[in-house]
């Protein structure tokens, strides 16, 4: 056997395998290069300020903004600009399908496609972002107060600074320190977002914790039975309502409603079941004297409607 | 190991995180909400909720919405009982939704008359 080797290959492998070393650190400094480089050359496009131009007015407790998640992102436009005349806008938002919802320009909401986790048991939702001063303080007073924390304070630009937290019943809800200032206190038009409400299994315990973390003044309406409502306000204006979960719901959990201002609930339900939602309390006469419905979207995700007219409206009807 | 396979692996965990970087990701434990694995860095905030929809059982007298204002403050028999909180003032007349009308730009203007993202 001869074990004679080619003299040449045996010098250019050390020559090849130099060469490569000469050339690898460049390559993989090429790749950490191209790396750092692809999100600033994919930037994800950012959410729009809330308030424009900006402002300086702060409304500690004030629900200032909805984002839903779904599972179908166009079925969800269709869905909202069919019923409430909303306008998208879509963003490129680095792998998530994200879009803005306008009414006449003015931003009304978030919607992010989401698929539904493992499982099953998600449900569509609206998140419900309360507006707070100090997103960190409010964090520490949530917990303090029996929150657990879903998401850690973050800074989204142009928005601010939000997290997201399970009250001590479990209702989910947001807050939000808007980098461009609160929007200003003015009744809703038909088409935007004009009122919330909480319902929960123990109003009492859970309004001394918002009381805590919003510093909100309650107030206690009369009921029958054993139910709770109470009404949470500041700056004397009432922002959101609490209400116990009639028994008869024994598979609901605590959770947040926000309610679209519409001018007759009726003809509203009924067009939304033409888009194909699902009516879970039809249209009923409300404290405030207009009607109230609320509908589950083609999603599922709960969506309420509110009847109101402006004070207006009322001299000319009376 | 060598002080060559050292600088290689160095290099490739700089390679390695920094794909991972520019990838945007995170990765996080499910909390029981199905929340975490929902959230990416960007916008957005993913979040499925965990309640299935079960609505009904409002009472004639089940009300949600806000008090529209105008007359006396209804008052609860019960008030001035034990409280998770504490009660507004006896004193205090129950608060409505904000009623002014919207001036220009997107959310702002001043209060009671200003522009602004519904009328929470």
């Amino acid at each position: 056997m001869n074990l004679a080797v080619d003299s040449s290959l045996v010098a250019r492998r050390p020559r090849a395998g130099s060469r490569w070393r000469a050339i690898a650190p460049g390559l993989v400094a090429a790749m950490a290069g191209a790396a750092c480089l692809a999100p600033a050359i994919a930037a994800p496009e950012r959410v729009p300020a809330l308030v424009e131009p900006r402002g300086e007015e702060h409304h500690v407790g004030k629900v200032i903004f909805e984002e839903l998640v779904t599972p179908d992102l166009a079925g969800a436009e269709r869905f909202y600009a069919g019923l409430f005349g909303w306008s998208f806008q879509d963003l490129d938002a680095g792998g998530t399908r994200y879009a803005t919802a306008t009414l006449d320009g003015r931003l009304v909401g978030g919607l992010v496609q989401r698929d539904r986790p493992a499982g099953g048991h998600g449900q569509p939702a609206w998140l419900t972002f309360v507006a707070v001063r100090d997103v960190d303080a409010a964090r520490a007073t949530a917990v303090r107060n029996g929150a657990k924390v879903l998401l850690e304070p973050r800074d989204v630009p142009d928005r601010g600074r939000e997290a997201v937290f399970a009250d001590p019943q479990g209702a989910v809800f947001a807050v939000l320190a808007s980098s461009s200032g609160d929007p200003a206190d003015a009744l809703a038009e038909p088409g935007e977002w004009i009122w919330s409400s909480l319902f929960t299994r123990d109003p009492d315990t859970d309004a001394g914790f918002y009381q805590a973390l919003l510093d909100y003044e309650v107030f206690d309406l009369p009921s029958s039975g054993s139910d709770k409502h109470l009404m949470l306000a500041s700056e004397d204006y009432a922002r959101a309502s609490a209400n116990t979960l009639p028994a008869t719901t024994a598979g609901a959990h605590p959770h947040w409603i926000d309610y679209v201002r519409v001018d007759d609930a009726a003809r509203m339900v009924a067009k939304a079941q033409s888009l194909g939602a699902r009516v879970l309390v039809g249209p009923r006469l409300d404290r405030h004297g207009g009607h109230v419905a609320i509908v589950a979207d083609p999603q599922g995700a709960v969506c309420g409607m509110l009847e109101w007219t402006s004070d207006d409206d009322r001299k000319v009807a009376q | 190991m060598t002080a060559r396979r050292i600088g290689w692996s160095a290099m490739a965990i700089v390679a390695g995180c920094s794909l991972l970087l520019s990838a945007g990701c995170v990765a996080t434990a499910d909390d029981g909400y199905g929340y975490a694995p929902n959230v990416s860095v960007g916008i957005g905030l993913g979040y499925y909720d965990q309640y299935g929809g079960d609505y009904g059982g409002w009472g004639p007298d089940y009300g949600v919405g806000p008090w529209r204002g105008g007359g006396p403050r209804p008052r609860r028999g019960d008030a001035g009982g034990g409280h998770g909180f504490r009660p507004a003032p006896a004193s205090r007349a129950m608060p409505s939704i904000p009623s002014g009308a919207r001036a220009g730009g997107r959310g702002g203007g001043g209060r009671g008359g200003g522009g602004g993202h519904g009328g929470h």
